[in-house]
């Protein structure tokens, strides 16, 4: 929302102008938390599988401390209870906050305040189950019921969520009158089928069926195979259910657009998790499966809750006097493309994709070898997901000053391509996710390194030096510099001497390779009012401070010598690159122009990549000449 | 921007508890539907006990040979040493409730070779199975709905 020159209006009419935008602002803010709650709610009831496939449950066997005490020891399975109930703890919150804020900004439109007030009341219930759960050593009904409430939590947001966002936002009113009843009826149904696979969890008929689709039963096992067959079966039924509510979609796809795409999302999840199910008897009960399982569950489940719910308001044409999507910003303008486009520059692919350069080496070296491939795409898809959740946590703290400098400028939330309530939500999804894919596939130190890297770049950088002080990109590079440990954490579950080297490798370039680019955008840096060295020292002084931490960066990669994670190979490699990167900083010295500095800073780039490349590479070769000896 | 005023009272398409309670009792019959089909395979199974070296799970009378203890889906040891030669009593205490276990043995780790078949029951229950002879040898157990409940047994 632009505001008109305050000076032409009256002061009453700014004033009211000022408050209506707060107000939206709040408001929008708002919608964000309502969708974080959403997604770490579906976050929470996947992890809640992974502690019942892994018989996690009783590893904590009191409620609410752990073993008695608050912080659990480290062991792993009572990290993934503990865990569990962390993050259900701080989601707990996100809801009440929920139904405050649907008491305070939508008290009298009731299709946002009574799911999202019977949100909280459902997370009270699910308190006092979560106890019953771990007291009542894990019988299955009260497991079930564990699960059948959190699904009703999850529903409760997701209806918050479609009022708040004002979805389906389409001006037409549905025609099939018959569409939200059938919806409705498909969502029950898949209720009712969840609460069955959870009972084929608890009781243990997993196993009973050795064949699908049809049942080679175990002998004797009459009960369960019943039990086993009653969910195959009713998977059928509610199949022919969800693929009618899905026909009756698709023939409103025209002017119910989103209604369409929200059903064709459900008929895919459901085809997913058949062969999901086909898989669990197949390759056997595995944890990986049952989590993949009930997150599919979750996300049919959020399908057809949303299909009915879209359903109910676009029946009612309660969207339709709306204003129309064009006439209420760019953010509903765009095209899915675009959109996602949009999300993808959030979290500053290039940084990220320097990161990861460093962490794959620090693996192999910790490893003294490959490690395996599950290892590698756990710890770079967990580090991605953390580091990206950084830079949009950047993103969205930065977008004031992001918006008065020439480079930032295109960035999604400076133009208004997502809004900041979005921005936000998106960034703590991918941060928790990162976190804990981390912490349960890689180690918990790894996910522990991982996040407090977030934290230091999120409230040391961001918030407090970038703005104040000229060492700001010294220190705040720390976060930077953590990649190598995690993968060395994601590998050991401890950390090493040549891990703190790859470290310090990392910290000490970076002021130099940032430098060089802080050189080109001074003018930008000293407008948005970030005092970068090139700012407050001036360039001739920059210069030498680039040549000082480039030559302490040289220096600083021999130290992996001693170390003996490195050979022949990496000491030749790096005295080659390391001498070209002071011949670069020297020249940049002797001709000081932007183009020697954008020459050093492309250079920066190649050094670091090849740097560790050269790591990588000495590593396989003493493996290979070891076992040709 | 990603709201809008929907603050003001929307027309209402009501959601009448008849046309609910008819769509809860229609899903509470196809599902009690399943349930029927479901129990076909069920019987099946029963019937194939018979075939396949099921151990009946009796009530405990006496002393047993030996005797596993289930609880939070584990066993309580990896390896049991019987006599040989002669039928055995082994004694199963399923400490939890609501879920089944059973104690089946083969001749190979990958539970491919039975040997025989304890049938299965759910806790908070103890039963016995009455076992024929095992030749001396070492053999494996474990619980045929959760294979992590394994260990050994060595027959002598």
């Amino acid at each position: 929302m632009q505001l008109p020159a305050t000076g032409a209006l009256p002061a009453a009419v700014s004033g009211h102008a000022r408050e209506a935008q707060t107000h939206s602002r709040a408001r929008g803010a708002y919608g964000g938390l309502v969708v974080f709650a959403c997604v770490l709610t579906y976050f929470v009831i996947s992890w809640g599988g992974l502690v019942r496939a892994t018989g996690a449950g009783l590893a904590c066997p009191d409620w609410p401390m752990c073993n008695g005490k608050i912080l659990p020891d480290a062991d792993t399975l009572v990290l993934i209870e503990w865990g569990h109930r962390l993050v259900a703890a701080i989601l707990g919150f996100a809801i009440f906050g929920t139904s405050l804020g649907a008491w305070r900004w939508f008290r009298r439109d009731r299709s946002v305040l009574v799911p999202a007030v019977l949100a909280s009341v459902f997370v009270i219930i699910q308190i006092i189950l979560g106890a019953i759960t771990v007291t009542a050593d894990l019988s299955p009904q009260i497991v079930s019921a564990h699960l059948g409430t959190s699904m009703l939590v999850f529903a409760s947001l997701l209806v918050t969520a479609a009022g708040v966002q004002g979805w389906p936002r389409t001006s037409a009113t549905l025609s099939l009158r018959a569409f939200p009843v059938i919806a409705l009826f498909g969502a029950l149904m898949t209720y009712g089928l969840m609460l069955t696979g959870s009972y084929v969890v608890g009781s243990g008929a997993g196993a009973a069926c050795r064949s699908w689709p049809l049942c080679d039963g175990l002998p004797g096992a009459g009960a369960l195979v019943q039990v086993h067959m009653f969910h195959r079966v009713a998977v059928i039924f509610v199949g022919a259910v969800v693929g009618f509510t899905a026909l009756q979609a698709w023939r409103v796809r025209g002017t119910q657009p989103l209604l369409w795409r929200v059903a064709l999302a459900g008929i895919a999840v459901y085809l997913a998790q058949a062969l999901i199910g086909a898989l669990n008897v197949w390759i056997g009960v595995v944890p990986l499966l049952q989590v993949m399982h009930l997150a599919a569950a979750a996300a049919m489940w959020a399908t057809m809750v949303l299909l009915a719910t879209l359903g109910w308001r676009a029946a009612r044409g309660g969207v339709a006097h709306l204003p129309p999507a064009a006439a209420d910003g760019t953010a509903d303008a765009l095209s899915r493309g675009e959109t996602v486009r949009a999300y993808v520059a959030l979290t500053k692919p290039r940084i990220i994709e320097l990161l990861l350069v460093t962490t794959v080496p620090a693996m192999v070296l910790a490893e003294k070898g490959m490690p395996s491939l599950w290892l590698m795409l756990v710890t770079i898809i967990g580090g991605t997901l953390t580091a990206g959740g950084a830079n949009a946590i950047n993103c969205y703290l930065d977008r004031d000053i992001d918006s008065l400098m020439e480079r930032t400028r295109a960035r999604p939330l400076v133009r208004g391509q997502i809004t900041p309530g979005r921005a936000l939500a998106f960034a703590l999804t991918l941060e928790v996710a990162g976190a804990a894919l981390l912490a349960v596939f890689a180690t918990p130190l790894a996910s522990a390194l991982a996040v407090s890297a977030t934290l230091f770049y999120v409230f040391v950088y961001t918030l407090w030096l970038k703005r104040t002080s000229v060492q700001n990109i010294v220190i705040g590079g720390a976060a930077g510099s953590v990649p190598p440990l995690v993968g060395w954490a994601a590998v050991t579950g401890s950390l090493s001497w040549s891990a703190w080297v790859m470290f310090a490798i990392i910290f000490f370039w970076t002021p130099a390779h940032f430098w060089a680019l802080a050189l080109k955008y001074r003018d930008d840096y000293a407008h948005a009012g970030v005092p970068m060295g090139p700012v407050v020292w001036g360039a001739r002084r920059t210069y030498g401070q680039i040549l000082l931490y480039t030559v302490l960066t040289v220096l600083v990669t021999f130290l992996l010598i001693p170390t003996g994670a490195v050979g022949l190979i990496y000491t030749v490699g790096a005295t080659a690159l390391g001498i070209a990167f002071v011949i670069y900083a020297l020249r940049l010295r002797r001709i000081a122009t932007t183009s020697a500095a954008m020459r050093l800073f492309a250079y920066s780039i190649v050094y670091l990549f090849l740097l560790f490349a050269a790591m990588v590479l000495d590593q396989v070769v003493r493996n290979l000449s070891g076992a040709a000896l | 921007m990603a709201l809008r005023d929907t603050s003001a009272p929307l027309p209402e398409a009501r959601l009448s508890l008849r046309m609910l309670l008819g769509m809860v009792a229609a899903a509470l019959a196809l599902f009690a539907a399943a349930y029927v089909v479901a129990g076909v395979y069920g019987q099946q199974a029963e019937k194939q006990a018979g075939e396949d070296r099921v151990i009946a799970a009796v009530e405990p009378a006496g002393a047993a040979d030996g005797s596993l203890l289930a609880k939070s889906v584990a066993f309580d040891v990896k390896a049991l040493r019987l006599p040989a030669g002669r039928p055995l009593v082994v004694r199963l205490q399923n400490e939890d409730a609501g879920i089944f276990h059973n104690v089946a043995f083969y001749r190979d780790p990958q539970a491919g070779d039975l040997v025989a078949r304890g049938k299965l029951f759910d806790g908070p229950l103890t039963r016995d199975y009455r076992f024929a002879a095992f030749t001396p040898g070492r053999y494996f157990f474990q619980c045929d709905l959760h294979p992590w409940m394994n260990g050994t047994l060595e027959a002598e």
